[in-house]
């Protein structure tokens, strides 16, 4: 039986061949065959979810089959991450990364896989950029004034989770201007946000799109970054960046997220899957996306490559003065 | 059959062997860089509720030990009867098998086995209800691979 | 106040459509299966509907959405009473009273009161969302760890208060439910705690999966060991009965404290469901003339946990709409769908979007009405599994514990706790403790923690600061009143009126 199906198969092979269709119509016509599944290291909801769906929408409707999300929480985002690298490379495991599974875990835990080694990534897409933020009848009004403050007060800061972006932002300014801080770790950046309207926190590392939710509630104080970036003008229009309040002063975020596939996928499917991504970097999508989210987009295999090796050049000495780097 | 008294004061004195290994192990704790205050060290809490499930170990020990009973077990024994100990710890036996069938091999022979496997580690004679079990499974089955869109391998 | 009658009425127009109806039947019919099913609950129900909203119309999504997570929470009482195995986190202490009385041959009446006590704080928290919302908000803000604190301490009673006959057994399995969540990486600074060099433990022991195996797996051991008794029941047992107007009445205090509570508790960003219930199943009990009968297969200890349960679904709203923090994480999932239709949940969606809150309102209105006449045909069927043999029981409910576990998070890790997690749950049965208090410590576990080692950072050494707290202190006071207030008012009346107690 096998046989003869490999018989048929090598004489259907061949008559392409001399007709000429060729290579192209095979590779493209073969995969996608069956359905394909995006694995996301986060529970369902939130941004990172919400954007993979989106994803999952469009590449189902460029490629013709079912793609669904599948949530594996948990574990660091090591078991996701595992998950993708058990499964075959052929494509129809596609890989939600994120900063938690492809930089700060990887720099901080032994982890059993090495994100640019193991991974073919395809663009990043979702992205954002933190901001420092007061209540509206906070004293503060510039962030010169709340360096000053500072200095002179031990304050309370509010970051989402330790170790997260957020944190490692407020941590390199703390040592780029030798304050210090009570640092209060309140989940999410909504609320972190809310835990600064409430009292709870003197200032809150916010993202730069946390604004469109807060409105006149807050006020950004500068953007923890040293250089611009396009949606900064469209989010906080008039708030300068670190960089920019004190040249030479050093701040940096490193936030994106996209889809990969396992290193070893065939590169007719990379091509496929490129290609069927593009859509993701219209403005049609990105226009879908929701207000709170950034979005940064960055399309190719090399050029996202870059991307996340410039997070690493980025947290690696700020996480080695720490003492958390860990050498995988 | 074995009492609650010789059962708990048994199950108690594990428990404290094991409150013992686990705040020794709090001990080995290491935090590498400070990223923010913690207000108490990460070992503190744990060892406080091994302390105090410890001390309720101990509490429980005693009553069993020099009173009888606690609460309202007074002489009585863990299990019903021997057939009882059986079926619970056979259908124990099955689930674990049939976790190691799923995990180590895959779903199908798990949920074909799990049914049945059931059955007769409870005893069960008819075969009308081996049938029945096979027909739940294939329809746990459909439910949550069409229904719900889950995928079971 | 209102924005415009016009706004109200463009709100039901849309409601009124048959397909956004027609919608909402199938919602709620997905939801209550979701909910029953025993690992799977309202964040999951959600999550799987997501997609279908994709191409509706962002009202009708959210609608829909609503009732799935409305019905799921109220699901998961079905399986609790009709079978012991809590569907949901939400039904855990339903189980009590529930699965007793049921087994006592009054199943019918169990499931008909709580199918009654769900629907009615289902509607007390959709009044004060519509009517009280930015004023419930703003309280919801002045959640921090302090007050955390104070409410996970006021939790700890709740511990004492179902430690069942045994108070040191009661309170060491409490002590371990918190134990156990100190497991994984410490979330203050990163510390690894008893995760074995396994990365899969380094956030912790799941929760679902830990409850499931410690209700549902150690119910099915216990079941198989009577597999071959036969149930006592009369045919009146298969009957559902509602409550009539005389019982309801006379429980009304019960269910309108267990209503406010559990849309209080559902208003605090992240305590969710399960814990409205038991604090609402303690106070019930704290208040009854004949608290021994509670545990025993009692109405009260049925209503009180399943009204407030359903109560957060209103009060989590609260701060998931006005403020965009979910109030629990089904509603975590529920802002991920605002998002997705291009709704920003915050200070400013009731300015932007008055028709969107007017039709969550009135929706949320229909939903319980519907659930009211989907619910009780679904329970109908359910008060007929008493005739069910416990042998195909076994069989079947270690199958879909399985199989839920698995498809929320397709690992076989989370499948193995849930195995490890029943056999602690049969061990600790058959030695005579009581798992209630093992879960609620397991569910306070990190609140406490957290709260208390956050508290500290704040107070920086001060115990004025640490003190600093109105919210804080009015629960502590609440809690010193309920352990002190009875035998403080005793003693009052007597000195007051000596002869009180002879006449």
């Amino acid at each position: 039986m096998k046989l003869l199906k490999s018989a048929v198969t090598t004489i259907a092979l061949a008559f392409l061949l001399t007709t000429g269709i060729g290579e192209k119509a095979i590779a493209q016509d073969k995969w996608p065959t069956k359905p394909i599944n995006i694995v996301v290291s986060f529970k369902a909801g939130g941004n990172a979810d919400i954007v993979a769906r989106m994803n999952a929408d469009a590449l189902s409707k460029e490629l013709g089959v079912p793609v669904n999300v599948l949530n594996k929480p948990g574990g660091a985002h090591i078991p996701a991450t595992m998950f993708v690298l058990k499964a075959p490379a052929d494509g129809y495991t596609l890989f939600n990364w994120s900063p938690p599974s492809f930089m700060v875990v990887p720099l901080t835990r032994k982890v059993p896989y090495k994100p640019l080694r193991d991974f073919i990534p395809l663009f990043a897409g979702i992205s954002a950029s933190n901001a420092l933020y007061v209540r509206a009848d906070s004293p503060y009004k510039t962030f010169k004034e709340f360096v000053k403050g500072a200095k002179a007060k031990k304050l309370t800061i509010g970051v989402n989770n330790l170790g997260a972006p957020p944190n490692l932002s407020a941590v390199q300014m703390a040592k780029e201007f030798g304050l210090e801080f009570k640092t209060l770790a309140l989940k999410t950046v909504p609320a972190t946000m809310t835990g600064l309207l409430g009292g709870q926190v003197d200032v809150a590392v916010g993202q730069v799109a946390s604004i469109h939710k807060y409105g006149e509630k807050v006020r950004p104080l500068v953007i923890l970054d040293n250089d611009r970036k396009a949606f900064y003008a469209k989010d906080l229009p008039g708030v300068r960046t670190v960089g920019e309040v004190f040249p030479g002063k050093n701040a940096g975020t490193w936030v994106h997220g996209g889809l990969a596939v396992k290193a070893g996928t065939p590169q007719h499917i990379v091509d496929r899957l490129l290609e069927a991504s593009k859509v993701m970097g219209k403005p049609a999508f990105i226009a879908k996306v929701p207000k709170s989210v950034s979005y940064d987009w960055v399309h190719g295999t090399e050029a996202t490559r870059k991307k996340i090796q410039a997070g690493i050049d980025l947290y690696s000495p700020l996480l080695a003065s720490l003492g958390l780097l860990v050498k995988n | 059959m074995i009492t609650q008294r010789a059962a708990n004061i048994a199950f108690n004195i594990l428990v404290i062997v094991a409150a013992v290994f686990f705040a020794l192990e709090a001990e080995t704790f290491q935090t590498s860089g400070l990223l923010a205050s913690t207000g108490l060290p990460s070992k503190f809490f744990p060892q406080l509720m091994l302390a105090f499930i410890g001390l309720c170990s101990i509490i429980v020990i005693g009553a069993y030990l020099f009173r009888g009973y606690a609460g309202t077990d007074k002489g009585a024994s863990v299990f019903e009867d021997g057939g009882a100990a059986r079926r619970g710890l056979l259908v124990l036996v099955v689930a674990v098998a049939c976790y190691l069938v799923w995990s180590l091999w895959s779903f199908i022979p798990m949920l074909i086995l799990i049914g049945p496997a059931c059955a007769l580690a409870m005893g069960v004679r008819s075969p009308w209800m081996y049938v029945s079990l096979l027909v739940m499974s294939g329809i746990v089955y459909l439910v949550f691979t069409q229904l719900l869109n889950v995928q079971l391998t | 106040m209102f924005a415009g009658f016009d706004v109200v009425a463009q709100s039901i127009g849309q409601l009124a459509e048959p397909i956004t109806l027609a919608l909402l039947v199938g919602g709620i019919v997905l939801g209550l299966i979701i909910g029953v099913l025993p690992g799977l609950g309202p964040p999951i129900a959600i999550a799987l509907a997501l997609p279908f909203t994709f191409h509706l119309e962002p009202i009708a999504a959210i609608i829909l959405l609503l009732g799935i997570y409305s019905a799921a929470i109220y699901g998961g009482s079905i399986s609790a009473i009709a079978v012991g195995i809590p569907g949901t986190g939400a039904a855990i202490a339903t189980v009590q009273d529930g699965n007793k009385m049921f087994k006592a041959g009054k199943g019918g009446e169990a499931l008909g009161l709580s199918l009654t006590g769900s629907i009615i704080g289902g509607l007390f928290s959709v009044i004060c969302l519509a009517f009280i919302a930015p004023i419930l908000a703003t309280v919801a803000i002045k959640f921090g760890p302090r007050e955390f604190l104070a409410i996970s301490v006021f939790g700890l009673v709740v511990v004492v208060r179902v430690a069942g006959e045994s108070l040191s057994k009661g309170l060491l399995v409490g002590a371990l439910g918190i134990f156990l969540t100190t497991w994984g990486l410490d979330e203050l600074n990163g510390t690894e705690r008893y995760t074995f060099g396994s990365y899969h433990l380094y956030e912790g022991i799941p929760l679902v999966p830990f409850l499931v195996g410690v209700f549902a797996v150690s119910e099915v051991l216990i079941g198989a060991e009577r597999a071959l008794q036969k149930l006592d029941f009369d045919q009146t047992s298969l009957t559902v009965k509602l409550p009539g107007w005389g019982k309801l009445m006379k429980m009304k205090d019960i269910l309108f404290r267990s209503s406010a509570l559990g849309t209080v508790i559902g208003i605090i960003p992240g305590e969710g469901a399960a814990v409205a219930a038991f604090f609402a199943y303690s106070e019930a009990k704290r208040r009854s003339k004949t608290p021994e009968k509670f545990g025993t297969g009692h109405e009260e200890g049925i209503v009180a946990p399943e009204t407030a349960n359903n109560a957060t679904v209103g009060g989590a709203l609260v701060p998931t709409l006005t403020l965009g923090v979910p109030g629990s994480p089904a509603a975590a999932v529920l802002l991920g769908a605002f998002l997705i239709h291009g709704l920003a949940p915050g200070p400013k969606l009731f300015a932007e979007r008055p028709d969107m809150m007017y039709a969550i309102f009135i929706g949320l209105f229909v939903i319980n009405i519907l659930m009211m006449v989907i619910g009780l045909m679904a329970i109908r069927f359910a008060a007929k599994l008493i005739q069910v043999p416990t042998t195909f029981i076994v069989p079947t409910v270690l199958l879909l514990s399985f199989v839920g576990i698995f498809s929320v998070s397709h690992s076989f890790f989370n499948v193995g706790v849930l195995l490890g997690a029943g056999i602690l749950g049969y061990v600790v049965r058959k030695l005579g403790y009581s798992i209630a208090p093992l879960s609620i410590g397991f569910v306070l576990g990190p609140i406490l923690e957290n709260s208390l080692r956050q508290s500290l950072v704040i107070a920086d050494g001060s115990i004025g600061e640490f003190f600093n707290t109105p919210i804080g202190l009015g629960i502590y006071a609440a809690l010193a009143l309920t352990i002190f207030g009875g035998p403080l008012a005793g003693w009052a009346k007597q000195k007051m009126f000596p002869r009180a107690e002879d006449a």
